[in-house]
């Protein structure tokens, strides 16, 4: 496993650093994709997202946050999908959400929605099951004990110890993509 | 319910699982107790930013997906450079640098002669009112490796784009109308894409129309070439 970072793994075309992307960021593009194109579409589109962050990679600027540089791709990638749609009723209000100032708003909120969930996957197995449970399946701490087989309690303490490490995890990588 | 006697459930009182009464107690036991306060602050920040991440990324239509749930990547084809190379020391070996230089210029799409590897369809021109009747054009299917195929596009005779237009490729799965852009075609009436095979192999057909450069995000309902290739 190469120690270095993701963002400088890809700027020089390595190709487990693709694979780690697609893995981290592939189901957040994949919601993104699914909510504009459809989920007919979304994983031929998430492709042709990856294909193209490959191809661009050696332009990849480190101090720019992956996650808007893939969700960037992937919203170019979207509007050329609904510039082909010959026969089908395209959403309006989908396609008004996606081209234009708003649509390059809405990729950057999805992609900083991506970050939060990279950094959940990278805490501690319990509190990252924990939190996942709780704030992306929508279930109540009393639900998530019965899930893990847990005392309510342990489930409170690591929901807790999860948000915190979180927060700081996040706050680190804020800082150290500020100094890159 | 709290973690302790003493003070309230923090992370019970963020995610919205207390009862009132509970709830509007730990407010007031904020008020007068500053580890409390302290210990909410480092919460609230990580909630947060759970709670947007969450708010958009699931919904009531669709879970959230987990990498388990994403297909396989498909291959990204490898690098130019060492297809060169490769290319260039069979090429050297064999025909002496002829298909070498088709390679290396990416802007010439002539698939290489007799190659095993490269399958070469016709595009003709749509069955419709106002198609360019002279126009027509080939789209060669190289395979690569790792299940990467090269589509090589080459059109002729296609009228001159007014300023503001241009032709655009895509791929077309007839059955469904579904489609997917490839990209334009070049001034010089060709263009190619590397492309990993299983997408290719959800498509049947390459699609050539005439786009306008207007900002509409639809597609312009003009094709003027079409070949099948499976």
């Amino acid at each position: 496993m190469d120690d270095q970072p993701l963002e400088a793994r890809l700027a020089r075309r390595d190709r487990s650093a693709l694979e780690d992307a697609y893995t981290q960021y592939g189901p957040s593009l994949l919601v993104y994709l699914r909510r504009y194109v459809g989920a007919n579409e979304a994983e031929d589109v998430l492709q042709r997202t990856f294909l193209d962050a490959w191809r661009n990679a050696h332009r990849y600027q480190q101090n720019q946050r992956l996650s808007s540089w893939l969700f960037t791709i992937a919203h170019h990638r979207a509007v050329d999908t609904l510039r082909a749609r010959r026969h089908q009723v395209i959403n309006v209000e989908a396609a008004r959400d996606l081209v234009g100032e708003d649509g390059r708003e809405t990729a950057e909120r999805f992609a900083e929605a991506a970050d939060v969930r990279a950094a959940v996957a990278q805490l501690p197995d319990h509190e990252r099951r924990t939190l996942e449970l709780t704030y992306f399946a929508g279930m109540t701490q009393a639900e998530v004990a019965r899930a893990m087989d847990t005392p309510i309690g342990t489930v409170k303490a690591r929901a807790s110890r999860g948000t915190r490490r979180l927060a700081t995890l996040m706050r680190a990588q804020l800082q150290e993509g500020d100094s890159a | 319910m709290s973690i302790d006697d003493t003070h309230p459930d923090l992370s019970a009182l963020l995610l919205g699982n207390l009862p009132n009464v509970e709830a509007l107690d730990a407010g007031v036991h904020l008020e007068r107790c500053q580890a409390c306060r302290g210990e909410l602050a480092e919460l609230a920040a990580g909630h947060a930013v759970l709670l947007r991440s969450s708010r958009l990324l699931t919904g009531p239509a669709q879970p959230e997906p987990n990498s388990e749930d994403l297909p396989p990547l498909d291959p990204p084809p490898r690098s130019r450079h060492r297809l060169v190379a490769l290319v260039a020391a069979a090429a050297v070996a064999v025909v002496a640098g002829l298909a070498l230089v088709t390679l290396v210029d990416n802007d010439s799409p002539a698939p290489p002669e007799g190659d095993p590897t490269t399958v070469v369809h016709t595009l003709t021109p749509l069955d419709e009112p106002g198609s360019p009747s002279e126009a027509q054009g080939t789209l060669s299917l190289h395979t690569i490796d790792d299940g990467v195929t090269q589509v090589q596009i080459r059109t002729d005779d296609l009228p001159a784009t007014d300023p503001g237009e241009f032709y655009e490729a895509w791929l077309l799965d007839p059955a469904t109308n579904k489609m997917l852009a490839l990209g334009p075609i070049g001034a010089l009436d060709h263009a190619s894409y590397d492309l990993p095979q299983r997408l290719l192999d959800r498509y049947s057909v390459v699609d050539i129309s005439l786009e306008s450069d207007d900002g509409d995000p639809t597609h312009s309902l003009t094709s003027v070439l079409r070949g099948t290739y499976t």
